[in-house]
Parts: structure tokens; sequence; C-alpha cells
């Protein structure tokens, strides 16, 4: 399902685009990562369809967008993207090699349910109201003030080199790769 | 501070007057745009008279039908002669952006190396084949008598086009057009140097990108100078530090002040 939402911003200087701009910049995950991975890429990817598909919290969510637009108003934030296909391994790869540079992330800074403990889950679930987002380090106080009381986690920063890294819960490497590969996967589906 | 007025021309396939009135009415710029329909122009010619800067837009006049801006130019030629040559005598400005400049050329109007109303020069079909939507960097050359680029070096701007080679008619009238630096701007590369494809975007010869009269008052240009007035029209305007104001504003004003000095 795709939703197109169209809108008029009272100022379009305050845009915020999904490609990350600078090296150095600080890489959030806002909301919760759930095993929810029914019907996500992921397990179509090995044949499977799963039976917990992701629930909307509109309480909580509203609460969590609030706090977001409010810190792209006062223009802390320098990158955004929703986690949709492909969950937050997808966003977060689409973010790099959009902006041709490369980030890490640590899955162990990433807010989850308690008993959520697969890398491969927490990478590839596909749970709703989710955003990656990246700040400046300039701004970081501010926005961990904005979203204090949040499900807000501090997972990596952009890097000055094409590689795209992710550490594992157990504090290992699960994922080093490189820009040019990831967007050649990425790109695949429409290479006829 | 007394506001030159412009007529942007509009209708039957004209689509860029809104953006092209909204560049000379910036408070930077200072001009007073009305948009006008080619239909009540050739209704009351002599409203033309009260205007001291006349624009053809760009767009698709007549579905680029013979040939992009042929029917304009003819319609222009055959139904506004005698007031469009009035204007060109009281020493006014008379503009055209990507199709306002294939009409221009068409009518003979530019480059005019020659006199006025002989067509010297033609805007064929890309060499690419293709429409070309991009980019280009501009190198203005410093011996053009248009005031419309003075005190420019370098301009960043979109082109938009299916016929946008710029070829004159025989090498006479390139010599010619050298001869008087009826040559306003040429494509360069992104350093400066001489454009090859796609930074000449349509084989024009001699990377000819904008072109005046022996006048300078008179000027045509591919690339759309109303597409850049604003920070947020750069197509990397979220990623680089970039002045509020776009390049093109610059000869919006040029032309603005131009009139504002000459003609008021």
């Amino acid at each position: 399902m795709l939703f197109s939402v169209v809108a008029r911003l009272p100022d379009v200087r305050r845009a915020v685009t999904m490609d990350v701009k600078r090296p150095g910049d600080v890489v959030f995950v806002l909301g919760e990562t759930k095993a929810e991975l029914g019907a996500s890429e992921y397990y179509a990817m090995h044949g499977a369809i799963g039976n917990r598909v992701p629930q909307v919290d509109a309480r909580r969510a509203r609460r969590l967008y609030e706090a977001l637009a409010a810190a792209t108003q006062r223009g802390l934030v320098s990158a955004c993207h929703d986690c949709s296909d492909g969950g937050l391994g997808v966003a977060a790869a689409e973010m790099a090699f959009a902006g041709g540079l490369g980030m890490t992330l640590d899955l162990r800074a990433l807010p989850r349910e308690p008993d959520l403990d697969r890398d491969d889950f927490l990478l590839y679930s596909e749970s709703a109201s989710r955003f990656v987002v990246t700040v400046p380090v300039a701004n970081v106080e501010a926005f961990r003030r904005l979203m204090r009381g949040l499900p807000v986690g501090e997972v990596g920063h952009v890097l000055a080199t094409p590689d795209f890294v992710v550490i594992g819960l157990h504090g290992r490497e699960v994922v080093r790769s490189h820009l040019a590969e990831l967007k050649a996967a990425w790109q695949r589906p429409l290479r006829w | 501070m007394v506001r030159p007025r412009v007529l942007v021309l509009s209708g039957y396939g004209i689509n860029c007057e809104q953006e092209t009135a909204h560049a000379f009415n910036l408070p930077s710029v200072g001009g007073e745009a009305t948009v006008v329909h080619l239909g009540d122009l050739l209704a009351r010619p002599e409203q033309l008279d009260r205007f001291h800067i006349l624009v053809l837009p760009g767009g698709f006049s007549f579905g680029d039908h013979i040939a992009a801006g042929a029917v304009l130019a003819t319609k222009l030629r055959y139904r506004l002669e005698q007031p469009l040559s009035r204007f060109l005598r009281d020493g006014k400005l008379v503009i055209g952006i990507c199709n306002g400049f294939q009409v221009l050329v068409r009518l003979g109007l530019l480059p005019a190396s020659g006199g006025l109303w002989q067509q010297e020069a033609t805007l064929a079909p890309n060499d690419s084949g293709r429409f070309e939507d991009r980019w280009v960097y501009l190198r203005i050359e410093p011996a053009c008598p248009s005031p419309l680029v003075e005190g420019i070096e370098r301009l960043y701007l979109p082109v938009r086009h299916g016929e946008g080679k710029f070829v004159p008619r025989d090498a006479a009238v390139l010599q010619a057009m050298q001869r008087q630096h009826l040559v306003a701007a040429r494509y360069c590369a992104p350093d400066g140097g001489p454009a090859s494809y796609p930074w000449n975007p349509n084989g024009s010869v001699d990377d000819i990108a904008a072109v005046c009269d022996p006048s300078g008052r008179v000027f045509g240009l591919m690339p759309h100078p109303e597409a850049y007035v604003h920070r947020t029209q750069h197509p990397r305007w979220t990623r680089e530090c970039l002045p509020e104001e776009g390049m093109g504003v610059r000869l919006f004003r040029n032309a603005v002040t131009f009139a504002r000095t000459h003609l008021l």
C-alpha cells in the first residue's frame, strides 16, 4: 500500500529531505521497533508471510509526530525518512546512498520491545510510526530536550566514507556494506 | 522608486508567464509586470506603447507546430509589425526566453546583425534527439553590448527545450555576430571551460546560449532565468549553502534598471 500525501508548507525553507547531508551528523531512530514482520519484505524474501502485522498506536504516534514537527520547525533536523518497506535497514541505507555518505547504526541503542533480541528483526521489522532522523552535532542537545520521554534512540552517525556499518545486539558488526552495493541492490528491480 | 512597466505575453501555449511576471515584480527587481494575452494585444496593439519592456516567455506557443515559435513569430510579424517597430525605435527592451527566444530569432529580431526582420539563424532540434531538461552553466561574454548581462560573469540556470541548437545561417552571419559581440552568453563546463554534451545541452554552434541585437536591447536566451530567482529553486538547495537570491534575478534587475534609467 502506498500513501502519497500533499500539503502546503507555510515556509518551504523548513522542508527536510531524506538524503544525509554532512559527515558527523548524529543518527536518531524515533519510535519503538517490535517483532512486527508479518507481511514484511524480509519475510517475503524468505518465502514466508508471518502473522504479526504492524499495529498503529495513534495516540503515541501523535506525540512523537508533534515533537518531530517541532524539531523540524526549529531547523534542528538535517534529514528525515520514514521506515516503511524493508524497515529500518532499508530506510537508513536509502538515506545514506541518497546523500553519498556512509552511516553507522548500533542496534543496541534502538528503542524496542523488551523481548526482541534478533538483529535481523530489528533491522527489517516494519513497525509503524518510526523515523530515521539525522541531527547536526550543534543541535543534538536541543533535539534531545524536545524528545524527552519519547521512544527515541541515538543509534549512530553519518560517515565521510561510503561505508554502511551495523553493530548488532552482541556488539559485533552484523552488516558492513558499501553505498554502491546497496544502491545497486535498491535499483535492481527497475533495471530491465 | 518608479517601476518600469513590463508586458509579459501569454496565451496559446505560452506557459511561463506567471513566474516571469513574478521575477519582474520582485522588490529587488522593481518592475511592474502585466500579463497580457496575445489575443488582447492583437485586438488593441496600441497598448504596447505604454510599456517599457516586452517579454516573450517560455512555453509551447501554438503547440510548436511547424517549428518552435514559428506560428507566434508569423502572427507578430503580420499583426504587430508597426507597434513593434515603434517599440524598438523608442529604444525599449524586448526579451525572449526559451520559446520567446525562438520567436525572436524567427522574426529576424535576433541576432539582426544585418538589419531587422530578416531571419539570420534558427534554433534547430537538439543534437541529442530529445527534449533536454537540465541545469547548465553559462559564461557571459564581457564585450556583449546588452545591458541585461552587465556585471554578470557566470550563471547557473535550467534549460528545458527540444529545439535549442542555435545555428547561424552561414559563416558570414557568425562572423558578423562575433564582430558586433552579439553572443551574450555561452554554455560552459562547470570549471568555465568549453562545453561538450551535456554542458552544451543541444549542440549549439560555438556553445551559443544567449544572443542580443547590435543595440543590445533585444535579448534572447534558451535557459530560464525566471526559474531560478529563489534559493529553493536550486536543485541542491537542501544540501548547499546558497544565497536567498537566485542567479536569474540579476538579468531582470539589469533590464528594469536600464528601463528606469533610460526610458522613464
